[in-house]
């Protein structure tokens, strides 16, 4: 029997709510536990303030709300510290407790895929080292960066398959003084905001009903191992991931679907760092001018360090071009914050970020002009050696916009 | 000579390496094989184009996820060293191909002819890295992919006018962070405890990590296990 068009399509309209009995993939987690049994492992279990997300395939995944190690991301606090302060500050604004460490290092994964210098053992036991730094402080791991969530969650497949891999870890764990821990959840921050979303449009100030955004779903979040990300029924038909989306929608932002939604950002690894004209082609043509062909978004809205970068710098020589480009990329934590009030210099960090942001500042009525006064001040007092720094005590407060 | 319906030719010639004998070539394309991950990445190929379809590099480069799977699956030792010297390093490591029905892992494919093309010190590796050399050396070092000192308008040219801002603010701007691991720190991403970056550099020697830098960049490695041994060395 020919199956029509129409058929199809209908039938891809219908939310797909699936059963975590018929998952077509192991749960991880049963064999972590087992290996924990046989002693080879100690699994670090999610602490106890936590909410129950679904992930692709049905399966209950528990978010922690706080007592959380912040394993930060080398893009972000590196190029758009803006990113990394939003998610701190939201967490500050419900007096969440949390670590911001100096015992983590970087996945390293962005080299990985870059070079490929490295190998699976170096991986690996960067990977325990941090987790293992974290086990310490009695912390749980939540990943700033959505590649260090998808190489970590890569790894722990890895770990969980091969014995081998997990012996020689374990020599180097040895050398170290550290123990071979894996968390019982692998954790990415654009979980904590989804199931925080609710509670940020609570403490929302500013009215965020006029705004159009368009979502770039970060590959390595939900194509890497991809049965770990959230999927909701009610978003997208839980036929895409829902991060990022669901908590746009929940700060009343209209976000406009694009037919190129699926298309990595171009970032490349290598190729953003040393063979950008890649970068910059397949970021502005195939995302960036459709989304402004398609639906003319006020904003893009990413939920990692290299599109967010991606995205935003790329669009400068675009415009040299004549393409058709000119929209402000943020993070979700950054959309968030604002939201709730934070400074957009203080906090937010607009300006370390590269494409137009003033029309959305402006259109939201929030007037930059003020706070980039009152953040030239801070920079005054800054180099006149009167302010050794912003602090939280001068960034935590929520500014009343206007 | 412009191409025309006459000289128009999509095939590759063949024996495009002489350089390197069967027997050079069979040695790469078995230490892919012999990685322990390939079978996870590897299953066959229905070659429905699928993986083509949502793969970035493949509609700016004459490059194919599908041919890599299936030269791989055929045990086509040339092709694959084909693949090794030309094609490899266009890949942007997104893993859109992993949509793949039969559960490939082109992306994953990548990586390992990648590690073998650079334990092995390929030319054609060592030409592609060669640009990238400053940024092995950061992460080794630093334990950081980037950091904020990277940020130059030499570096970014196409970023804008704006690099400039970065770079002459620098100083002042990381201080105006709130956040206590970044404030003030330039020349890493953030604030890194030196115990830390020791357990880094004793992870980068026991793995062999250092011998690959060797094989590829010889400076870059005398460079990086001069400051790595020194530190170590102190404790």
């Amino acid at each position: 029997m020919t199956t029509t068009v129409e058929e199809i399509l209908e039938r891809k309209s219908r939310a797909v709510t699936p059963n975590a009995e018929t998952a077509p993939t192991h749960d991880i987690r049963e064999a972590l536990f087992e290996l924990e049994a046989r002693g080879e492992i100690i699994v670090q279990r999610v602490p106890e303030n936590y909410v129950e997300a679904t992930t692709k395939f049905g399966r209950t995944k528990k978010i922690p709300v706080e007592h959380t190690w912040h394993h930060k991301s080398c893009g972000q606090c590196g190029h758009i510290p803006g990113y990394t302060s939003s998610i701190f500050w939201l967490h500050r604004q419900f007096n969440l407790d949390y670590i911001d460490p100096t015992d983590q290092t970087s996945c390293t994964g962005w080299n990985y895929y870059a070079s490929a210098t490295s190998n699976a053992a170096a991986q690996a036991a960067v990977m325990s080292r941090n987790f293992a730094a974290a086990y310490e402080t009695g912390y749980f791991p939540l990943i700033h960066c959505g590649t260090s969530y998808g190489h970590y969650k890569e790894i722990r497949e890895q770990l969980v398959h091969h014995k081998e891999l997990r012996d020689e870890v374990r020599r180097i764990l040895d050398k170290l003084g550290k123990p071979l821990v894996i968390p019982e959840e692998i954790v990415h921050y654009s979980e904590w905001v989804h199931v925080m979303r609710d509670k940020f449009a609570e403490k929302q100030t500013v009215d965020m009903g006029m705004i159009r955004a368009t979502v770039h779903p970060a590959c390595h979040y939900y194509k890497i191992v991809a049965e770990d990300a959230i999927y909701d029924p009610d978003i997208y038909g839980g036929q895409r991931t829902a991060t990022v989306t669901a908590t746009l929608e929940a700060l009343g932002i209209d976000v406009a679907d694009y037919s190129t939604w699926f298309d990595c950002c171009g970032f490349g690894f290598r190729h953003v760092l040393v063979q950008r004209d890649f970068t910059r082609s397949f970021s502005t043509l195939r995302k960036i001018e459709v989304m402004k062909n398609e639906v003319n978004p006020d904003l893009t809205v990413t939920h990692d360090t290299g599109c967010v970068t991606t995205l935003d710098k790329s669009q400068f020589s675009a415009k040299a071009h004549d393409r058709k480009v000119g929209i402000p990329v943020l993070s979700d934590a950054q959309v968030a914050a604002l939201a709730m009030g934070a400074h957009p210099f203080r906090v937010v960090q607009f300006h370390w970020h590269s494409t137009d942001w003033r029309p959305f500042l402006d259109k939201l009525g929030i007037n930059w002009r003020k706070y980039w006064d009152e953040f030239q001040n801070d920079l005054e007092l800054i180099r006149a050696g009167q302010k050794s720094g912003i602090t939280w005590e001068d960034a935590d407060k929520p500014a009343v916009y206007g | 000579m412009p191409t025309t319906q006459e000289n128009w030719n999509p095939g590759k010639k063949q024996d495009r390496h002489p350089e390197a004998t069967y027997d050079e070539k069979e040695k790469l394309f078995l230490e892919v094989k012999n990685d322990p991950r390939y079978k996870d990445f590897l299953y066959g190929c229905y070659e429905c184009g699928i993986c083509v379809s949502s793969c970035p590099s493949a509609r700016f480069y004459d490059y194919s996820p599908r041919v890599i799977a299936q030269a791989m699956a055929r045990e086509d030792v040339e092709r694959v060293y084909d693949i090794i010297a030309e094609d490899i390093w266009n890949c942007a490591q997104c893993f859109s191909c992993v949509r793949c029905p039969r559960q490939n892992n082109p992306g994953g494919l990548v990586t390992l002819l990648r590690e073998v093309a650079v334990k092995n010190g390929l030319q054609e590796t060592k030409d592609v890295l060669q640009g990238y050399s400053r940024v092995i050396y950061k992460v080794m070092l630093k334990g950081n992919q980037v950091s904020p000192d990277m940020l130059q308008p030499d570096f970014f040219p196409d970023w804008g006018p704006w690099v400039g801002e970065f770079s002459k603010n620098m100083p002042v701007w990381r201080k105006a962070i709130p956040v206590d691991t970044l404030r003030g720190v330039t020349d890493a991403a953030w604030k890194t405890n030196r115990k830390t970056l020791l357990e880094l550099y004793t992870i980068w020697f026991e793995t062999g990590n250092m011998d690959i830098i060797k094989e590829i960049d010889e400076g870059l490695y005398d460079l990086l296990a001069d400051v790595m041994q020194e530190e170590l060395e102190e404790g």
